[in-house]
């Protein structure tokens, strides 16, 4: 046993010794293409391929409906969605393209809990100070793109995309927050609500973006419900319908 | 709903009444009058007579009166001219203005215009230790102390600076050798249109100290010290200019007209106005202009880009053109390419960048007076300041003759890479005959095999490579690109005083085009081995301490030397 770890620590340093021999340190080297338009010759913003990462803000928007709808009134400031994803683009002419995304967001509402304000809350009014919606969405959207303003080189011009959008609603919560001294303890109260078995699973509707170089405005007017109704039990009234915001396009676009 | 739509109506409305600006293109200057004596500078015509140039050429000549009145009546504003290119900067705000111009009969082309440029420059927060061993490094590693001793301070050879802004240069310190001779003859900002150039960017500043400037206590941060300058803004930072392509074209001949010999521009275009296949030296306005400025006798020095660690990675333009001087960035502290520096080649496979100096330098800025800052910005002017004393040495030599001089005074000639180019230029290959250096290293071919020998007596360990990455590259295969992390090969306190002994090779055809190159930092005698059957044809060429030799695989098994520099 003692011969065995004696040979194999030898045969270690034999191993160790050639390989430290041997070793030569390569500190640049570069391999030279054909022709430097394989590096990316169907890649980049005015080529027929190309794709970014992007992040974004966005707000709800109170007040506006095709049809006269009555929204549950939020706070403006508190309502909001950020995102992140990625954008593929597919250049079919020099004007037109299409766009697919996919992103993950986060979205929440602000009720603004008014005295007159009759909406319909899964949990009692009753020393209720706060109360949001908060959502965690998964989607994408297709869109065709408008390149009415070309750039030259290899560079996102100024465009406008029209599309539509759908979601996978993963998380559905509803977050309240009494004041109250009913406990000795404490006298904030907070309660939250999952599996919301009154909410719709997805979303869906139109969108357009105006995007020039590293950033674009967009719109998105959500036509699908959130919640569900059933007679005499759940009559809510829907979340502000349209979203405004600007997204951002990291790096040299 | 409405919202939606008159949002879309407000943003779409913004851009469909926006102004554009082109350049309009004309046919002939006929009929036009010129006093050559009366618009150059004597040290104008002196360069034209040198160089053997006409005192008028066509291009010299102002644009014709009536094409100019006709497309001004047309344009909303004529913003800039270029006499070069016969070409007029035009604002229009209709597509039926543009027509209007197109139909002219004396209009050749009109090409849009719209450009977003880069600084060569990579900012840094703080000093760094070592910063004295950088200031030191900087003229040293070009022997400008032995310029220096020889009292060649590039008197008498006129620089023009195309930059940002020039904020400092009439009150600092650095400077004030060059203000107290009157050095700087003149300045123009080419989007104010007046002489104020000593505010906006300092990035105009800090390249003026790599050329001339001198710290508090006498060190030079330049070599150029008794030069005289042309100081010219046409970049603004921070906003996307739609003019800055067409300020630095008339930049450059408004140097050409007040008679400087040398101009550094330390900017370039990428992405916002290319894409890679058109850094071919002819398709970029800017690069045909610094064409034309070599071709009146002027040496454009342009910084290489930091582009090369970046989605670009090559040079931009104009430093593709192939009479502009394009220098490359050299890390201080590891004495080879450093890691942003733009690589070349050209699109049409020319070499470039043709020099390099420290990408890394201590220089002035307008609120942090001498500090720490990197790119391949600084190593322009740093080549610029040496290429004045180069032609004050010798004032009858043509620019194209001290362009070769330039690059073949520097450390790597006859060798060159597309990340280093010739290497850094040296004062005592100007200056004095510099004995050739012995051979160091052996080429041999064995079987199928290439070997790569460093002779025993010149041979040393590389003990400043602190961990062996991608190490046992015999019998491996290496990735196709790499560039080891800078801080992997130094202690990032302590620059290199001299060059490391690195050993370099390249593949390249018979007509000079590389394919592979490399920097090998040896651990051992016999550095290389290199399977020749993949390299039928090819040369392969060694650089290891001064010494550069060559072979021939002319086909497999067998080999013809071609010979070294011995």
């Amino acid at each position: 046993m003692n011969n065995l770890f004696q040979i194999s620590i030898g045969l270690l340093l034999v191993v160790f010794t050639y390989g430290t021999c041997n070793a030569q340190t390569i500190i640049i080297k570069q391999t030279v293409p054909e022709q430097l338009e394989d590096d990316d010759e169907d890649f980049g913003p005015n080529r027929k391929f190309f794709n970014h990462t992007y992040g974004g803000l966005a707000f709800g928007v109170d007040g506006v409906s095709m049809d006269g709808e009555v929204f549950s009134p939020i706070k403006h400031i508190n309502s909001f969605s950020f995102y992140s994803g990625t954008r593929y683009y597919r250049n079919f002419s020099k004007i037109f393209a299409g766009v697919a995304d996919y992103e993950l967001s986060y979205d929440q509402s602000r009720l603004k809990l008014g005295d007159g304000d009759s909406t319909q809350l899964p949990v009692s009014r009753l020393d209720l100070a706060k109360a949001k919606y908060w959502f965690v969405k998964m989607g994408g959207a297709l869109s065709l793109q408008i390149n009415f303003k070309r750039k030259r080189g290899n560079q996102l011009g100024t465009y406008i995309t029209i599309g539509g959008y759908g979601n996978w609603l993963m998380f559905k919560r509803f977050s309240a927050k009494y004041e109250n001294d009913l406990s000795s303890y404490t006298n904030i109260t907070r309660v939250n609500l999952g599996k919301l078995k009154y909410m719709e699973r997805f979303e869906y509707g139109p969108e357009v973006k105006f995007g020039k170089t590293n950033f674009a405005f967009f719109a998105k007017y959500r036509l699908s419900d959130y919640f569900k109704s059933k007679e005499g039990v759940w009559d809510f009234n829907e979340l502000p319908r349209l979203n405004v915001g600007i997204q951002f396009f990291p790096g040299n676009i | 709903m409405k919202f939606i739509f008159s949002t879309i109506l407000i943003l779409f409305g913004l851009t469909l009444f926006a102004q554009d600006k082109f350049w309009v293109f004309l046919s002939d200057k006929d009929g036009v009058e010129f006093d050559p004596m009366t618009y150059f500078d004597a040290k104008a015509i002196e360069r034209r007579l040198k160089h053997d140039l006409p005192l008028v050429e066509e291009s010299d000549k102002p644009l014709r009166t009536d094409y100019f009145n006709a497309v001004n009546i047309l344009s909303d504003t004529v913003s800039g001219h270029s006499r070069w290119f016969n070409a007029m900067a035009v604002v229009v705000s209709s597509e039926a203005q543009l027509q209007a111009i197109q139909s002219l009969p004396f209009v050749v082309d009109v090409v849009p215009m719209v450009s977003q440029s880069y600084l060569a420059e990579e900012l840094v927060g703080g000093l760094k230790n070592g910063e004295k061993s950088v200031l030191k490094g900087q003229i040293n590693w070009m022997q400008g102390e032995k310029f220096k001793a020889a009292n060649i301070t590039g008197k008498g050879v006129r620089i023009c600076i195309i930059d940002a802004g020039f904020p400092g240069v009439d009150v600092a310190e650095e400077f004030a050798h060059i203000r107290k001779r009157k050095g700087i003859i003149a300045t123009w900002d080419f989007h104010k249109n007046n002489s104020q150039v000593y505010k906006f960017n300092s990035h105009g500043s800090t390249v003026l100290s790599c050329i001339a400037g001198i710290t508090s206590n006498g060190e030079n941060v330049g070599m150029a010290t008794g030069a005289e300058f042309l100081l010219a803004r046409t970049e603004r930072m921070l906003k996307e200019g739609l003019s800055e392509e067409e300020d630095w074209l008339m930049a450059v001949e408004w140097a050409d007209k007040n008679g400087a010999d040398i101009i550094n521009s330390s900017l370039g275009y990428t992405t916002s106005l290319y894409f890679k296949e058109n850094m071919d030296g002819k398709t970029a306005l800017i690069t045909r202009a610094g064409n034309m400025a070599a071709h009146k006798g002027i040496l454009v020095v342009n910084a290489s880009g930091n582009e090369g660690d970046g989605y670009w990675k090559y040079v931009g333009a104009p430093a593709d053109a192939d009479s502009v001087l394009t220098v490359g960035g050299i890390n201080p502290w590891t004495g080879i390419h450093t890691s942003f520096s733009s690589y070349g080649p050209t699109a049409d496979m020319r070499m470039k960048p043709n020099v390099a100096a420290y990408g890394h330098v201590i220089a002035y800025g307008f609120r942090t007076g001498l500090h720490e800052t990197q790119g391949t910005s600084f190593a322009s002017p740093l080549v610029a300041g040496f290429a004045a004393c180069v032609l004050q040495k010798d004032s009858s030599l043509k620019v194209m003759d001290l362009f070769k001089k330039l690059e073949s005074s520097s450390n790597l000639y006859p060798y060159y890479d597309y990340a280093h180019g010739f290497g850094v230029p040296q004062a005592s290959n100007i200056l004095e005959e510099v004995e050739k250096a012995p051979k160091t290293v052996e080429l041999k071919i064995i079987w199928d095999s290439l070997f790569v020998d460093i002779l025993p007596e010149y041979y040393e360990m590389n003990d400043q490579v602190v961990i062996n990455y991608h190490s046992k590259f015999i019998g491996k295969k290496s990735p196709d690109n790499m560039h080891m992390v800078d801080s992997f090969i130094s202690d990032d306190s302590n620059t290199k005083q001299e060059q490391p002994n690195y050993l370099f090779y390249k593949v390249s055809t018979k007509d000079g085009l590389i394919k592979e190159y490399s920097v090998i930092a040896s651990q051992k005698m016999n550095v290389l081995k290199k399977v020749i059957k993949n390299n039928n044809n090819y040369i392969f060429t060694v650089w290891y301490k001064g010494y550069t030799t060559s072979i021939v695989i002319e086909k497999e098994k067998q080999a013809k030397k071609e010979g070294g520099n011995e």
